[in-house]
């Protein structure tokens, strides 16, 4: 008979991710004539974000999504790409090309592979930008004591560095907050926010500061991987990277429905002047060296992930 | 066994004495964020993740052994509490067990990734870094507790000493 | 064939007085490893217990059935009871009434319905009791009332439609508005009918003069006060939904030690109480997703839904049957659980038939309100007759009469649908 793997993740099933993921499937089963076979599972139907890597472990699922955001304490070294103002590739096919480049290579050798999985699929968000509920934040000063809602690790102390409060929010309870003024914005990428329907109760948001990526890897069960032949795994890993084209353009149309939504509120997409965009990266810099001291501290060699991460995405 | 019984018990309130401190630390500290952050514009880092990842953690898992000893589970019974003695006894017998081996073995895998967290040394990396493995402690602790409780009800209830609920005593 | 066979064991056991977490955790797990193997049987056993407890988002549970511990312990909630009693103490069924009422004030706090249920059900049914109100009314008075907290907004159910299927969150809150006052309409008219035709259930009182009236209103200042704080806290935009719980459990314990009596004794029978309560909820909570991800891995719903989609028949028969397979996996699955496992499939096909998405929202919303209630997996009634120490068979016959009030609101609005759609058709 043929090969059937289990794949799971935590994105709804409308999500750009979940459609792409869908489409690479589909490219995998027909790439093999039938061979190989999936059931997609999607939304936490499996595990929690935050479980699916032990999903893959212990072979609940044969291929999951692991956040490495939600697994800092796993995958420290993958949290490279969150943080702020690294490179200066802007283009998304080219950013996911790189942490492609770099998590099938150097992240699955020092930290994913040592825990039973293999990378065979990455993604990355279009770079987190500010978004203000009413200001426009333009300047240094603008945010000066300004609370933006942070979903933790890098980009708390990111939004900290930049002199804005940092608040944590679950993020069902953003939507209320942010029409209620509980904060004053948010740190959040413009596709991720145009799903949860932000934009109702935005005004302004920066376009081109990348105040980090949110990393997406889909690892699979090495034990399972093992098993599979060359052929069919060289099959899985290229439809992975030949449907990213479909989702960099998917998520330039959700960036647009924010920007008329937002021009709509009487606001829009702007970006940061130059001479404030040296001074953010002087206040950023600390972000990026306490992330290499404290996971240097620990025994993992975070500065040669980092110095590869900005070779890759410095042109 | 009456020294198990008491053991247990007293294991019993030390976690609930424990679980209830828990309680009042993330009333406070969530109220102690808001006011901060309200009041003063400095919300205190770190209670969101700290509350998830231990005082949640300890206020589930620490009541769970109370919360059987109190039999406070919610239960249907219409049906258990007609049937004669040598049958409904058996049954309830049969429910405990069965607890105890699913409670314990999340005991053990909830014990083995904790011991695994400590010894990697695994960190979130938010800007108050917290340790994971502990809180995964705390919750095989509390389960621990509970598949103990559930084995030794079990153990009464067969020697007819701990009636079912609801059977008159 | 294996999913239908672990729910016929589910029921079995539930029926046979396996308490209801630990039924739902061990045929969850029995499923598991039908299905995966043991080796995956472990790992949902390592993972779900801790996930479950460990979310920020779920504190407002202990947090919120702590205010009610606090409240209830002192004189506070009873001073309340007193009032509403001399005011309403003539109109039979008036603390029924009262308590209706007092979820609707909780449902604009809170967007949890265990929440809900848990912290009223403490407050309320104990009160009810002391008036001789008849117990399984008094279950099924608040156990429905809880229901009331996802439907109107904020709510967590709607949230999480309108990320899954991209429709917008704040006319769907909107749209909640008019099916919820409706619905309060209802349960209170299904009061007014029941205490008419038994009025065994909540004894016939006495009428009391203006003197009484304005009299028993001070007491009552306190817990004013604190509703004040914690509705202008969220309104105002200082406080979170979530965040509401613990400043809410916070105003309770000032306010209880300072013009409630409570003293050390009843401080820690009133935490004691709360972790018990907290373990019971979330082990049931814990047994349902264990049984949730044995039944989402044999993709039963899914087929079901496939299934469905596939039948050569007109819309509004469509639509008949999706509702149906909402109620029955209502019967057995956590109301998160199915929006998150069927709406995938459902959505599209809805969008399809050429109907409302937030109008459907609604729809989902109301039938996930009545999985809440219905047996044997009815989460409310649960959480009910735990705290009150009631049986759960008294909770089920309780909810009965306001169960068919609810599903005919439910026919109501797929019959009328403009009663959703106005507020919200009006604001954008
Ligand atoms: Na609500
Ligand atoms: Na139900």
């Amino acid at each position: 008979g043929g090969i059937a793997l289990r794949v799971a993740d935590s994105f709804p099933a409308t999500h750009p991710y979940s459609i792409n993921t869908k489409k690479w499937l589909d490219l995998v089963t027909e790439k093999t004539n039938g061979e190989v076979t999936f059931s997609y599972f999607p939304a936490e139907q499996l595990a929690k974000s935050a479980d699916l890597l032990d999903a893959a472990q212990n072979g609940i699922a044969d291929i999951v999504y692991a956040p490495p955001l939600y697994l800092s304490d796993r995958l420290p070294l993958s949290t490279v790409v969150a943080l702020p103002l690294v490179g200066n590739v802007s283009d998304q096919q080219k950013l996911n090309d790189a942490f492609n480049t770099l998590a099938m290579t150097m992240l699955n050798e020092v930290e994913i592979e040592p825990l039973g999985v293999t990378t065979i699929r990455s993604l990355v968000t279009a770079p987190y930008q500010i978004m203000g509920r009413k200001d426009k934040f333009e300047t240094l000063d603008q945010l000066g004591g300004k609370k933006l809602r942070s979903s933790g690790g890098v980009q708390e102390r990111s939004v900290h560095a930049l002199g804005a409060v940092p608040v944590a929010i679950p993020a069902p309870d953003l939507y209320p907050a942010l029409q209620r003024g509980t904060v004053d914005g948010a740190l959040f990428n413009l596709p991720t926010a145009a799903g949860y329907k932000l934009q109702e109760q935005l005004t302004w948001s920066t376009s081109n500061v990348n105040l980090g990526l949110f990393p997406v890897l889909y690892v699979m069960n090495e034990r399972k991987r093992a098993e599979l032949p060359e052929d069919i795994l060289k099959v899985i890993e290229d439809s992975s990277r030949a449907v990213v084209s479909d989702v960099v353009q998917a998520e330039r149309e959700q960036i647009d429905i924010v920007a008329k939504a937002l021009e709509a509120n009487g606001g829009g997409l702007f970006e940061v002047g130059p001479d404030q965009f040296a001074q953010w990266d002087q206040r950023l810099t600390s972000v990026r060296d306490d992330w290499t001291g404290s996971l240097s501290a620990q025994g993992k060699g975070a500065e040669a992930v980092l110095a590869r991460w900005s070779e890759l995405v410095t042109v | 066994m009456t020294f198990v019984v008491r053991t247990l018990s007293a294991l019993e309130d030390l976690l609930g004495w424990a679980g209830n401190l828990c309680l009042a630390i993330l009333m406070l500290a969530v109220t102690a964020d808001v006011c901060g952050r309200y009041f003063l514009n400095t919300p205190i880092s770190g209670v969101y993740e700290i509350s998830e990842t231990y005082f949640m953690v300890a206020i589930v898992f620490l009541g769970l052994a109370q919360a059987q000893q109190r039999g406070a589970h919610v239960r249907v019974m219409f049906v258990l509490e007609r049937l004669p003695g040598w049958l409904s006894r058996p049954m309830e017998v049969a429910y405990l067990t069965a607890a105890a081996v699913v409670f314990g073995i999340i005991t053990y895998m909830s014990g083995k990734t904790g011991i695994e967290n400590i010894a990697l040394n695994r960190w979130t990396t938010g800007m108050v870094a917290i340790p994971t493995g502990p809180s995964w402690l705390i919750a095989a602790f509390g389960a621990g507790v509970l598949s103990l409780r559930l084995a030794v009800d079990a153990v009464l209830t067969a020697s007819g000493v701990r009636k079912i609920e609801g059977e008159t005593a | 064939m294996i999913a239908i066979t672990v729910m016929l064991l589910l029921v079995s056991l539930i029926v046979l007085g396996m308490p209801i977490a630990f039924a739902l955790a061990v045929t969850g797990t029995i499923g598991m490893y039908v299905t995966v193997g043991f080796e995956p049987m472990l790992g949902v056993l390592k993972t779900t217990p801790y996930r479950t407890s460990a979310s920020f988002l779920l504190s407002t549970v202990p947090l919120f059935i702590l205010m009610a511990e606090l409240l209830a312990r002192g004189s506070i909630v009873r001073n309340l009871y007193r009032a509403c009693y001399v005011w309403m103490g003539h109109v039979r069924g008036g603390l029924a009434l009262a308590a209706i009422a007092a979820n609707v004030g909780f449902a604009v706090l809170s967007g949890s319905s265990t929440a809900a249920a848990a912290a009223m059900s403490r407050i309320s049914i104990p009160e009810m009791r002391r008036y001789g109100y008849d117990e399984s009314f008094a279950l099924g008075v608040v156990a429905i009332g809880g229901t009331l907290s996802i439907l109107i907004p904020p709510s967590l159910p709607l949230i999480l439609y309108g990320v899954m299927t991209e429709t917008s969150i704040g006319k769907l809150f909107l749209a909640g508005i008019l099916p919820g006052v409706l619905t309060v309409a209802v349960y209170m008219l299904v009061i007014l009918i029941q205490v008419r035709r038994r009025p065994e259930i909540a004894p016939a009182t006495e009428r009391h003069d203006w003197s009484e009236r304005i009299g028993a209103l001070p007491s009552t200042w306190p817990v004013l006060m604190l509703m004040v704080l914690v509705l202008g806290g969220i309104y105002s935009g200082a406080i979170t939904a979530t965040e509401a719980a613990a400043v809410g459990a916070t105003g309770a314990l000032l306010i209880s030690i300072a013009f409630g009596g409570l003293r050390g004794q009843g401080l820690k029978e009133a935490f004691s109480s709360t972790l018990r309560t907290t373990s019971m909820i979330f082990s049931i909570i814990i047994g349902a997703m264990i049984f949730g991800y044995f039944l989402a891995i044999t993709q039963m719903p899914q087929a079901l839904v496939d299934w469905v989609g596939g039948l050569p028949l007109p819309p509004g028969a469509i639509l008949a049957i999706i509702v149906l397979i909402y109620l029955v996996l209502g019967f057995f699955i956590d109301q998160i659980a199915i929006i998150v496992l069927t709406l995938p499939l459902i959505f599209p096909l809805v969008q399809s038939l050429g109907y409302d998405p937030i109008w459907f929202g609604i729809i989902v919303t109301k039938t996930a309100e009545l999985g809440l209630v219905t047996p044997p997996l009815g989460m409310n009634v649960f959480v009910a007759c735990g705290v009150s120490g009631a049986r759960v068979e008294d909770g089920f016959r309780g909810i009965t009469p306001l169960l068919i009030g609810d599903a005919l609101v439910l026919l109501v609005l797929i019959l009328l649908p403009g009663i959703v759609t106005y507020l919200p058709n009006q604001m954008f």
